[in-house]
């Protein structure tokens, strides 16, 4: 069996272990499950446009409320089943993103960063006051009335996974192929990708708006679970910093490094639970020292022990 | 007439708002990166005048050079330490090292002072005012502004007519010839941070006099800063005051107009200007 064989079964053997979770966990495992899935899926998000795509956002968390509202608002004013509306939600998040894109794609490197940011409030501050979405104030998930009690745990749990999930196997199959090689291209040396022929826009815009998507489902499920959004914690900006600890620790534009990075999230938290500032302090050294002494973050250090161990094989 | 004042005093909130965006200016056009812990030195220069006010009655004045003095020191070890050590063709790796810095600071001032509103009395300042015929300023706000002004016309000078000026503008066009004429450029680097710094706490101390902060107003502030920046334009520091001063009026504006609106049309104005003017208000026009 080949490398990419083996990766292939251990995700889907990972995925189907997970699966099993909520038939053995009780119901505080499974919320904590559920957080962690949606980081993961927010990490990967953030990681396809930061990491691959070159365009480091300060404001997915504008994704990630407009993911939330998009499930709330449909599911109480039409007969929308709340969890067939996280993939409506994503796709809604992304055609949002659509109309944020041609203003957005004037900018490059940290004007990109501040204009998602400010994006990102424009879009807090217009929720806040519209009666629509229920002004400052937010609003319960209504059609949570129509749903079985016993299966919401469970339910959510599993579109938790499959999203998380889901979002992984686009981004490894999007950085595979020629799409992965015109992206890198693009972010390494946009001149050179230029003059051989790469067009940058629709390599960007494509990997803006899977992203885009990929965060809108992660707050809808995430808010799903909550049972009630308001502006303050849907637009908060605690979710962009939350991912941009967890990929840098993990290990920026590497597949696996949302995924140890959520796990040395959680674990860091649960850990230093006694208080929330010690355990941000304890987060933001973190990410300095992997900045400063390993860029690639624990799957860059896990892939340099990996290639010691078998370097007879792979030697030239 | 209200009118007027009104302009006249978002003229004057945009001196602040200008002081903000100089240092974080200072540090992208010399080494082109985005200092992200920029608003939680803003707020650390306020902090530090906290501690010494609370321990002897001092007035927040006189404090003024050690603070500026003490954060000049913090910004050149946070350079020569951290920051100069990931410099390089990757832009991400030092946006995302001042990324973590600005949440280790802000939560160490947390656990250090709460979270509470704090704010630096300036004696009966805060409540004078100057009243010119119809109209009537506050003594404190025009105080700030024309403190704004002078530094902006002292770092004008220092860059156009002493040697470490100089030097700044020589890194800032091209670092790797300097470095050929001998020149280190991690010492002018460590220095323009520590002079970004000193602005910073000079900028938070005025904004703790105008009004009460928290160790989370950092974030709000380095918006503010960015906004100054992208709307008035890189390539000089005049472009900084531009952009803080239209910002400035805006607020006042939008408060005026609309109270509940809070920062929503200073980030309309930045859309506006993204769109209609890239390069910014005062900006060179890129050639590519």
């Amino acid at each position: 069996m080949s490398r990419e064989h083996a990766g292939w079964a251990g995700f889907a053997l990972i995925l189907a272990a997970l699966a099993l979770v909520p038939f053995l966990a009780g119901r505080g495992a499974l919320s904590l499950g559920i957080e962690i899935l949606v980081i993961i899926a927010l990490a990967q998000a953030w990681n396809l446009l930061a990491g691959y795509g070159g365009l480091l956002s300060l404001g997915h968390h504008g994704f990630v409320g407009l993911g939330g509202y998009a499930l709330f608002t449909v599911t109480r004013d039409l007969p929308v089943s709340p969890y067939l509306m996280v993939p409506l939600a994503a796709l809604i998040t992304a055609t949002l993103a659509l109309a944020l894109a041609p203003i957005l794609f004037r900018l490059r490197d940290v004007y990109f960063a501040v204009g998602m940011w400010v994006a990102a409030e424009i879009i807090r501050i217009l929720i806040m006051r519209w009666e629509f979405t229920g002004a400052a104030s937010g609003m319960p998930l209504y059609a949570a009335r129509g749903l079985d009690r016993a299966w919401m745990g469970p339910i959510t749990f599993w579109l938790a996974l499959a999203v998380a999930g889901g979002i992984t196997l686009t981004v490894a199959l999007m950085v595979r192929g020629t799409f992965g090689l015109r992206l890198r291209a693009l972010r390494d040396d946009e001149t050179a990708a230029r003059s051989i022929g790469v067009g940058p826009w629709r390599v960007r815009l494509i990997v803006f708006l899977v992203s885009a998507a990929g965060a809108g489902a992660a707050g809808a499920v995430s808010f799903l679970s909550n049972l009630f959004i308001t502006p303050m914690a849907a637009f908060d900006i605690g979710w962009t910093v939350t991912v941009i600890f967890v990929t840098v620790i993990g290990g920026i534009g590497r597949l696996h490094g949302p995924v140890l990075g959520a796990l040395v999230y959680f674990a860091l938290r649960e850990w230093l639970a006694f208080s929330a500032g010690w355990s941000l302090v304890a987060l933001g050294v973190t990410a300095m020292a992997v900045m400063l002494f390993a860029p690639g973050g624990l799957a860059g250090l896990a892939d340099r022990l990996l290639r010691r161990f078998s370097r007879p094989e792979t030697a030239p | 007439m209200a009118w007027i004042e009104t302009i006249l005093n978002g003229l004057m909130l945009g001196g602040l708002y200008a002081l903000f965006g100089l240092g974080l200016s200072l540090i992208f056009g010399v080494m082109r990166i985005a200092n992200i812990a920029h608003g939680e030195l803003v707020i650390a220069g306020a902090f530090l005048a906290f501690t010494v006010t609370g321990a002897v009655p001092i007035h927040p004045f006189i404090l003024l050079p050690v603070v500026v003095l003490v954060m000049f020191g913090v910004g050149y070890a946070l350079q020569a330490g951290l920051v100069n050590h990931v410099l390089g063709t990757d832009p991400l790796r030092p946006l995302l090292l001042t990324f973590g810095l600005s949440i280790v600071v802000q939560n160490l001032l947390v656990e250090l002072f709460g979270a509470d509103n704090r704010a630096l009395d300036p004696g009966p300042l805060r409540t004078a005012s100057l009243d010119l015929g119809p109209l009537s300023l506050g003594v404190l706000p025009l105080g700030t502004f024309l403190v704004a002004l002078a530094l902006f016309g002292a770092l004008h000078w220092a860059l156009a007519h002493t040697g470490w000026g100089r030097m700044v503008r020589a890194t800032s066009d091209d670092p790797e010839i300097v470095a050929l004429m001998g020149v280190d450029r991690r010492r002018v680097f460590a220095s323009v941070m520590g002079l970004s710094a000193a602005l910073a706490a000079i900028a938070g101390m005025l904004l703790a006099m105008r009004t009460s902060i928290t160790p989370f107003s950092g974030t709000e502030r380095l918006l503010i800063a960015f906004e100054v920046i992208v709307i008035g334009g890189l390539g000089s520091i005049w472009a900084s005051l531009l952009g803080g001063l239209a910002l400035g009026v805006v607020h006042a504006l939008g408060f005026r107009l609309d109270p509940a609106s809070g920062l929503l049309y200073g980030h309309l104005l930045l859309l506006v200007i993204l769109l209609a003017r890239p390069e910014g208000l005062a900006g060179k026009r890129k050639v590519r």
